[in-house]
């Protein structure tokens, strides 16, 4: 709750002030961590060296039956041997449903709690689990490399998802982040992290394409770098299509070759799956692969060559294209406007990708810095940013919608309030009205997609509004408000502003958790016990009465008198102290309370600085460049 | 917050429909620089809440400004003028739009993604020029005849978002 800290350019952080800051590339096949040491930014390693964590969490049970939890390569380890209860690709089911999973290769792959509504549970040997669980379970285990590796706990970090993820999907990764302990300073869209990666890298200027190709997602970006500020003019792409797809198209074939009469054991499945994979990255240099399956007394061998493997996914890398066509269409560019294309992702290794790519934009793609830490790397630079080791940064990061929101209108339509590509922050309101006499209730069904039919979209959540005083049709004004944060998360809110009564309501996606859930898993996870928790609470509830008092002591210095009368700066004054008092004793409601108040009463003085800042910010130009010559 | 200004004074611009659009993005940027979310990040609830509204205040500017149609709309309203539910429009422009629809359907149904494109380079050169006289008819303060180019870029807005999604239709997005 502090007031508005504002750095003066030029102004060095102290070293010893330096925080300790992270980027968290949570990954589909793999994830990362990295950060910002010492003016370089690196990946940070495992003690035995390996940067890439396995997104793979298996869930075991000891001798006693207490759960056992066990997270990357030791995970892995055990997807053939207990494939029900190692779950991999849990990103692919963050913000999903049971419903829109039916027929996917997870679905075949777990075993799915029968839920009516809500996201997807799985069953394991350490009892159910969701997805965002099982990404809290990989956060924590790469906050702790972070933390080991920098000396101490993570002040923040940025956490990238796919630029397509919609609204729940986020919310989910928020979530887990939540669930794991971890302060997050922005969500990032992964493609714009690749960009600052390689924006920073080169310091080149101009118009920049993200072709990001990972384990499950698929993003194209279009951004326009120009000192430090990166724009993203226009996203696209596919949040479930990915690597993991090839995979299992070359499976197919593999299982074709094979034996195609066999029903093959889940080990022996999960064991077919883990070959397509290393015939998949050997065909990337080479131009045949043989494989082989051994099982008891079974034993058998097959070979592919690239070709095969290439005819068999070519509809999906056609498939990424058309994306690509859109989103520069979206853009109103052509193809030749392009300065530099990017690849970003594991399976952009894949030739027939490389090819198709370069045949499409006409230029031959950048790789030199590693598709899987690409990203990585450009969310610790970010975070470094944010965190505020760096106050006179120019970088900028000017983020987009990547799917339009809007709200189901009679006759099962979708009426868009906000486009997809539409700049974020962003607020947009609506009216509507009653159709009925006396009607006293109105239902809010918030939609995410880009077709015209409900059915087509995707539902983000339905809540009610009540209350409407009674009315004759048509003459209620119901105004709903959808505000997206520069996270790109979404909340909506809705009043009847006609006769003044208003009722509003804040909803989060019907895929997401409630707080009291969030509560109750951070409760009863190991790393929180009770007194823990407690202590926790404390530490952070005078934390930020800390923080609001410091910042307002210095905010009240410099622009104190300028800003304020005596009187009201004397209160602010008084509020200082007595926050000051209430902070040193251990009654966290109290102290929560108390800091409310004064964040409250320093509301006005703050929104007095943040319009100074506006001023400010175009201050400087010169008499001609504020009034242009009037035209005739 | 003092969201009083109008977009042209936010951008310390001079309301005229013509823009530099390069001068009006760079100042734009300039002020996302020291208001961004980004800038507040970890200063508390506070100093979140407040930048996010003053992004999405300069983000509503940006956007009204950048985009020629909302842009005169903007600029009628700053001369209290605002746009009637159901304008009536010269009988020869509605015959002109029948005749636009029919080509646009000729066009989805011929199958052909290049036929819809050239539709719509049709439609934009067409706007362009309904916004040029548009510019004319407001600088020399010819406000009911601006207002009626503004009912025909509306037209056209809508004959152009129908066309982008019959070309959508077209290539399967």
């Amino acid at each position: 709750m502090a007031l508005i800290q504002i750095t003066e350019p030029g102004q060095a952080v102290d070293p010893h002030q330096r925080k300790r800051a992270a980027g968290i590339d949570l990954g589909t096949t793999n994830s990362l961590i990295a950060s910002v040491r010492e003016g370089q930014t690196e990946t940070l390693q495992d003690v035995v060296g390996n940067s890439l964590l396995p997104s793979v969490v298996h869930y075991g049970a000891d001798k006693n039956g207490a759960s056992e939890i066990t997270v990357g390569a030791a995970a892995l380890a055990k997807a053939t041997t207990d494939p029900m209860n190692t779950i991999a690709s849990a990103k692919r089911l963050l913000g999903r449903g049971l419903a829109e999973l039916a027929g996917t290769e997870a679905a075949e792959q777990y075993a799915f709690v029968p839920v009516q509504e809500g996201m997807v549970q799985l069953q394991t040997a350490a009892g159910s689990t969701s997805p965002v669980q099982v990404s809290a379970e990989i956060l924590k285990t790469l906050a702790q490399r972070g933390s080991e590796t920098l000396g101490g706990e993570l002040d923040g970090v940025v956490i990238t998802v796919p630029a397509y993820f919609d609204d729940a999907q986020r919310q989910a990764t928020r979530d887990a982040a939540e669930l794991a302990g971890l302060q997050v300073l922005r969500l990032l869209n992964e493609p714009t992290a690749a960009a600052v990666a390689y924006g920073l890298d080169s310091g080149d200027e101009g118009l920049t394409v993200i072709y990001d190709l990972g384990g499950g997602t698929f993003d194209v970006s279009l951004l326009r770098l120009s000192r430090g500020v990166f724009e993203v003019l226009a996203t696209g792409g596919n949040a479930s299509l990915g690597g993991d797809d090839f995979d299992h198209r070359l499976m197919s074939l593999m299982r074709a070759k094979l034996t195609p009469d066999l029903v093959l054991s889940p080990s022996l499945n999960r064991r077919l799956l883990m070959q397509a994979r290393f015939c998949k990255e050997t065909l990337s240099t080479e131009a045949t692969v043989n494989f082989e399956l051994t099982e008891g007394d079974l034993h058998l061998t097959g070979s592919i060559s690239r070709a095969e493997f290439e005819d068999a996914i070519a509809d999906l890398v056609d498939e990424t294209i058309r994306s690509a066509r859109r989103v520069m269409r979206d853009a109103g560019l052509g193809e030749e406007a392009v300065d530099q294309v990017v690849l970003v992702g594991g399976a952009t290794r894949v030739p027939l990708v490389r090819a198709k790519v370069e045949s499409y934009f006409g230029k031959a793609p950048l790789t030199h810095i590693d598709p899987d830490r690409v990203v990585a790397l450009g969310a610790a630079m970010q975070a470094d940013v944010l965190v505020g080791n760096k106050p006179d940064a120019e970088m900028l990061l000017l983020d987009v919608l990547p799917l339009s929101l809007g709200l189901e209108t009679m006759g099962g339509l979708v009426e868009k309030l906000i486009a997809r590509n539409t700049p974020i922050p962003v607020q947009r309101a609506q009216e509507f009205t009653t159709f009925k006499d006396g009607q006293s209730a109105m239902l809010i069904h918030v939609m995410q997609g880009e077709r015209e039919q409900v059915a087509d979209c995707r539902s983000l959540a339905r809540f009610e509004l009540k209350g409407i005083p009674a009315m004759v049709a048509g003459a209620a004004k119901i105004r709903v408000v959808f505000q997206v944060d520069a996270d790109g998360l979404l909340s909506v809110s809705a009043s009847e502003t006609g006769t003044g009564v208003t009722a509003a309501v804040v909803v989060k996606p019907s895929y997401g958790l409630s707080d009291q859930e969030i509560t109750q898993m951070l409760k009863s996870s190991f790393a929180h016990a009770q007194e823990d928790a407690e202590a926790r609470m404390l530490l952070e509830a005078r934390l930020d009465a800390e923080q609001l008092t410091e910042a307002l002591r210095s905010a009240l210095a410099q622009d104190g008198e300028a800003l304020l009368s005596d009187e009201v700066r004397l209160g602010l004054f008084q509020g200082i102290d007595q926050l000051a008092q209430v902070a040193g004793g251990s009654d966290v409601a109290l102290i929560k309370a108390e800091t409310e108040k004064l964040s409250q009463a320093s509301d006005p003085f703050a929104a007095l600085r943040m319009d100074q800042e506006v001023r400010r910010a175009l201050a400087g130009h010169t008499l001609d460049d504020v009034l242009p010559v009037e035209s005739s | 917050m003092n969201f009083s200004q109008n977009f042209f004074e936010l951008f310390q611009l001079t309301p005229h429909f013509d823009v530099d659009e390069a001068e009006l993005s760079e100042r734009f940027q300039r002020l996302q620089r020291r208001i961004h979310p980004d800038r507040f990040v970890g200063q508390g609830a506070q100093a979140e809440r407040l930048a996010t509204q003053w992004a999405t205040h300069i983000n509503e500017a940006f956007a009204t400004l950048s985009d020629r149609l909302r842009r005169a709309i903007y600029l009628l309203s700053m001369q209290a003028i605002d746009l009637e539910e159901n304008p009536s429009l010269s009988g020869e422009f509605l015959m002109e739009q029948i005749t636009l629809r029919e080509s646009l359907d000729a066009a989805e149904k011929s199958g052909d993604p290049q036929v819809i494109e050239d539709f719509i380079a049709e439609i934009e050169g067409d706007s362009e020029q309904v916004a040029k006289a548009f510019g004319e008819l407001f600088e020399s303060k010819a406000y009911d005849e601006a207002l009626q180019r503004v009912y025909q870029l509306q037209f056209l807005k809508k004959l152009m978002q129908s066309a982008r999604a019959a070309e959508d239709r077209l290539l399967g997005y």
